[in-house]
């Protein structure tokens, strides 16, 4: 189970990438992860 | 709100993942996973949720922050307390709607959760992340 937490991000920030770097930060980590499904 | 599933035809048998944000994030792995055992329902390969709403019930305390001036506070409550208590009402008779009242998460496909600081949902994400771990999840 991996858990990531972003404090100071509100609902629906995933999806603001050109505003909000850490959507982008968000989006980068869960392809990683995606790619790693066995 | 979004989801998307995800078919890698490079792989020698399909896979699909699920990823989802709130209300649908955590629901559909814990039904797909009777309708895989049942024969008839998708094997996932992974589940990706994101923000998501577990607890219909809403008791968490971050829903209820007092004092909070977040800017996001109205949109907030358009967007995600209002659409959440519709659906409070639709599945109040059935307790089952809520993931986070599962007797166990045990075999659920592998997880990855996220939450968000300021967010009304944070808590009942984190809680149910929490359990995920406990079942064994991986």
């Amino acid at each position: 189970m991996t858990y990531r937490h972003f404090p100071g991000q509100f609902h629906g920030f995933f999806t603001m990438g050109k505003l909000l770097q850490q959507a982008n930060v968000a989006v980068s980590e869960i392809a990683g992860w995606l790619k790693a499904l066995k | 709100m979004g989801r998307r599933q995800r078919q890698d035809s490079s792989a020698s048998t399909p896979r699909a993942c699920w990823s989802a944000a709130t209300a649908p994030a955590a629901i559909s792995p814990l039904s797909w996973r009777y309708a895989a055992r049942d024969g008839d329902g998708p094997k996932l390969a992974g589940q990706v949720l994101i923000y998501p709403a577990t607890d219909f019930a809403m008791k968490h305390p971050s829903h209820q922050r007092a004092g909070d001036q977040h800017p996001a506070d109205a949109l907030r409550d358009q967007m995600v307390l209002q659409p959440l208590s519709q659906r409070r009402r639709r599945h109040r008779s059935t307790g089952s709607a809520s993931p986070a009242r599962a007797e166990t998460l045990a075999g659920l496909p592998p997880a990855y959760v996220l939450t968000a600081g300021a967010d009304p949902l944070r808590d009942e994400g984190d809680e149910y992340a929490a359990r995920l771990k406990e079942a064994g999840v991986p």
